[in-house]
């Protein structure tokens, strides 16, 4: 009785260690799940205009900006 | 009829007990082996085949007919009646054990607070393990063969007298 105990016990640990190593294998083979870190988010970016450079964020671009006087683009 | 159909119900039964045992001992020993760093994806199945036998012997053990052997009883002690009371006691002490370590490996998955417990719980299952293998063992088969060689050790001596 003991002695088939022990085998049915054998057979059975064959079986989940032969299932439980196909599970590790799908495991390993399948892609990995993780997204990209996200450096920046949407809001942060800045957007670029057609001409490569950058479009105003706010709606008046010179607020908050104290205007010198060589700020002037006449010549 | 009714005797036949009791009969083979019981039958049945108790090779259900013995497949679920198989189960829990095949899938405990894989957890076992397999507890390195290395075999982590084969420790965790096999460790979830060990929490799954557990949660079903109890679901079974609640709702199984109180005739039934899959039916779960507290252990006895000194009715003088039945099996030796350590049978029971034992295999209460081997559910709790080692349902206690598939519930804490399943919470060492998640937190790392719990792997400590899980190891020492898991080390303490093996002393119950054994201590269950070796009753066994002397009940069915070992008790019988001591007595006899101690006959056999009483008997020799006086054969050699005689002689």
């Amino acid at each position: 009785m003991i002695g088939k105990m022990l085998f049915h016990s054998a057979v059975a640990a064959i079986l989940i260690a032969s299932a439980a190593l196909v599970y590790a294998e799908a495991k390993d083979s399948e892609p990995s799940q993780l997204t990209p870190v996200q450096t920046e988010t949407k809001a942060q970016r800045p957007e670029k205009s057609d001409t490569g450079y950058l479009k105003p964020t706010a709606e008046n671009p010179n607020k908050g900006h104290k205007q010198d006087d060589d700020d002037d683009d006449d010549d | 009829m009714t005797m036949t159909i009791e009969r083979m119900t019981t039958k049945l039964h108790h090779s259900l007990l013995k497949v679920w045992h198989a189960w829990l001992a095949g899938s405990f020993l894989v957890a076992y082996v397999t507890s390195d760093e290395d075999t982590y994806a084969m420790h965790f199945f096999a460790g979830y085949a060990v929490l799954a036998a557990i949660v079903t012997r109890i679901v079974v053990g609640i709702f199984a007919p109180a005739s039934s052997p899959l039916k779960l009883t507290l252990p006895r002690i000194g009715t003088g009646k039945g099996r030796h009371p350590a049978f029971a006691g034992l295999a209460t002490a081997l559910l709790l054990g080692v349902g206690l370590s598939a519930v804490t490996g399943a919470f060492a998955d998640g937190s790392t607070a719990f792997e400590d417990p899980h190891e020492a719980v898991s080390q303490a299952c093996l002393v119950i393990i054994f201590s269950h293998i070796a009753f066994v063992t002397y009940m069915y088969g070992g008790k019988t063969w001591i007595k006899k060689t101690i006959a056999a050790s009483n008997h020799q001596p006086s054969q050699e007298k005689s002689q």
